[in-house]
């Protein structure tokens, strides 16, 4: 987002940014884009930071060599240095290493969430959108109900339900995303049914489950792929936030959410526990909303 | 118009009844007994007899339609219940608790309209360019900030750093200032994102020309053009503007410590305090629902275009939806733009 490389090449901006349904996406005009797409730079960037947060998840040791959940002997709420880039915490740990560490939770917890969301929204879209009648009717009066309850509210609902911990905080917010690809999928899968090529394949002998698995599905799949990529960004931020409200991961395992509720006591006298991991949240998920958005323009 | 208002009104009232069976069978029937978990402790040395009196007094002891039917009678008449935890009556807690979040919702709403308004105009003709590319870019980091550590950096900054607001026992009007700013930011970049794009659409447009050559200023045509061309969009993303105070009341409240309904759902969520949560869950879903009721009566009136139910209103409608969700602000959460959006594909 530097402002070094804001200017767009006008062939950039050309085509129109996406519609929610791809596959219809009517005329607009011209050059309306050009403001809205930033530059391929900002991808690149966006996809560097993501490469990094994916490689703390899988190898911290590879970037850290402190011990993230046991300081030792370490001085507590040390500034930040050459040895703890992000200073210690108030029992001496190093905080650059909890957010490292952290990364794995934090990023698996969202893919979590975000599977439960694409699996069962897009079965219910697909479904609704193929059979009509009173299938669909009830199935999109299940998402109505969905997304009627305030998407927080849901998600407190849910882990009150389930109890509290990681796997249950995303179970919970990807039960809350449910609605929105269930709706993407069940609009591409409308478009399909009208299609000839659908049209054939029932006329050469296709049955209701054959034509939806080699035509339907793969046909949808890209738009509603994209989708999923977008919502991983949201559904880090909302993750974080259940563990910063506490209903997240337990202490002492290292959570982003958790890390930044854990340095606010000391944001008079210790700035950068709370500041410098909420920094590396935010790059993470505008990361991933720039890298969604460049693929949902890649699939139309 | 008065079938559709009644059918409306109708789907409404359903999905509602929905969301509520859905909502008590989760906090209320299938968590078992709550009563019964919490009095039952050891600890608190109650005699058999005595925790089997508490049930009845609680109507715990009746089997979960009995209960289910008390609930949702209750609701309709507003008692909401009494609190597990702390025994007070739900509705008095949240009627205590809801002014204080309205006040902030409503000073909250109003500071993302200005601080949109400003980024949208400061993002369109701001000079030098990488100046309005900044504002350009601004509203994606916005809806990327964690709202939580949004509140603390705003605390440390304006606070301890800058002594421009205490937050040792400040005045009523004073502790507004911080969350308000907490909940306006991120509310902002939607509204920003649509203000943007209804600007460069106008300056696109070849009566910008003819009404520049009549002698009009570029303030004269943002405040005719721009706004017209802005409403229906604006409209479209109401109902999760809703959803997004409701979140950041929850987050804002618990950050500065201030009573209301927010600060209330996490005590609640922490505690395990169901009755609460359902109300606090109830209630917002009425509001949710209103909003978008509203916001599908409202259409017609805003946009001519739409008031014959026909082609060319389901096209513009269905645009519109599509807008609000390529600017990545989800999609609008109307039944009757779903229902157009089919009428489209199959016409």
């Amino acid at each position: 987002m530097s402002a070094s490389t804001a200017h767009t090449p006008p062939s950039a901006g050309t085509a129109a940014p996406a519609s929610g349904t791809p596959a219809h996406g009517g005329a607009r005009p011209a050059g309306l884009g050009t403001r809205l797409r930033l530059p391929r730079i900002t991808t690149l960037i966006a996809a560097v930071v993501l490469g990094v947060t994916i490689l703390w998840a899988l190898v911290p040791g590879l970037f850290t060599g402190h011990n993230p959940i046991d300081g030792g002997e370490t001085a507590s709420l040390l500034a930040p240095s050459a040895e703890h880039w992000f200073g210690t915490d108030q029992i001496g740990r190093d905080v650059y290493s909890r957010v490292v560490h952290g990364a794995s939770r934090s990023l698996l917890a969202a893919l979590i969430a975000v599977a439960v969301g694409l699996v069962v929204g897009s079965a219910i879209g697909l479904i609704a959108g193929s059979r009509g009648g009173w299938v669909s009717d009830v199935l999109m009066r299940i998402v109505d109900v969905l997304l009627s309850i305030p998407a927080l509210l849901l998600t407190l609902t849910i882990v009150i339900v389930l109890g509290f911990g990681t796997v249950n905080a995303a179970i919970a917010v990807g039960i809350a995303a449910i609605a929105q690809f269930a709706r993407l999928a069940r609009a591409q899968t409308v478009t399909i049914m009208q299609a000839d090529y659908v049209q054939a394949a029932y006329g050469s002998g296709g049955t209701y489950w054959s034509v939806l698995f080699r035509h339907v599905l793969p046909n949808a799949v890209s738009a509603v792929l994209a989708l999923a990529v977008l919502q991983i960004g949201s559904a880090i931020l909302q993750i974080s936030t259940l563990g910063f409200l506490g209903y997240g991961t337990p202490a002492p395992a290292p959570e982003w959410g958790l890390i930044i509720a854990e340095g606010r006591n000391f944001v008079a006298t210790a700035w950068w526990l709370t500041v410098l991991p909420g920094l590396i949240v935010m790059a993470v998920v505008v990361s991933t909303h720039r890298l969604g958005t460049a693929l949902r323009e890649a699939a139309q | 118009m008065a079938v559709y208002l009644a059918g409306r009104l109708g789907q409404a009232l359903l999905v509602l009844f929905l969301a509520y069976t859905a909502a008590s069978m989760l906090l209320m029937i299938l968590p078992g007994d709550g009563v019964l978990a919490r009095y039952a402790n050891p600890a608190l040395g109650l005699s058999g007899e005595q925790v089997e009196a508490i049930r009845q007094s609680y109507g715990a002891d009746a089997p979960w339609y009995v209960q289910y039917w008390q609930s949702l009678s209750g609701f309709l008449t507003g008692d909401l219940g009494y609190s597990v935890n702390s025994g007070a009556a739900v509705s008095t807690l949240v009627a205590s608790a809801l002014p204080s979040t309205a006040l902030l919702a409503v000073s909250g709403f109003a500071a993302a309209v200005v601080l949109a308004v400003a980024v949208a105009v400061l993002a369109s003709y701001g000079k030098p360019r990488w100046l309005a590319s900044a504002f350009d870019s601004a509203p994606s980091l916005f809806i990327s900030v964690p709202v939580f550590w949004l509140g603390i950096v705003i605390i440390q900054v304006l606070s301890f750093q800058l002594g421009w607001v205490t937050m040792v026992s400040p005045g009523p009007l004073e502790s507004l200032i911080l969350p308000t700013l907490t909940l306006a930011i991120p509310l902002s970049a939607p509204l920003a994102q649509i203000l943007i794009r209804a600007i460069a659409e106008v300056r696109a447009q070849p009566f910008v020309h003819v009404t520049r050559a009549k002698g009009a200023g570029e303030a004269w045509m943002l405040v005719h053009s721009v706004i017209r061309n802005a409403m229906l969009p604006a409209l479209t993303i109401a109902g999760l503007l809703f959803g997004e105070l409701v979140a950041g009341a929850v987050v804002t409240e618990t950050v500065f410590g201030r009573a209301g309904i927010g600060a209330l759902t996490a005590q609640a969520v922490a505690n395990r305090d169901n009755p609460v949560l359902l109300a606090v869950v109830v209630i917002a879903t009425v509001g949710f629902v209103l909003v978008n009721l509203l916001v599908d009566l409202l259409y017609p009136v805003v946009d001519p275009r739409l008031r014959h139910r026909g082609r060319v209103g389901a096209a513009a409608r269905r645009r519109l939806g599509a807008r609000a969700q390529a600017s990545g602000t989800g999609p609008s959460r109307t039944g009757a733009d779903r229902a157009d959006q089919e009428e489209e594909i199959r016409a």
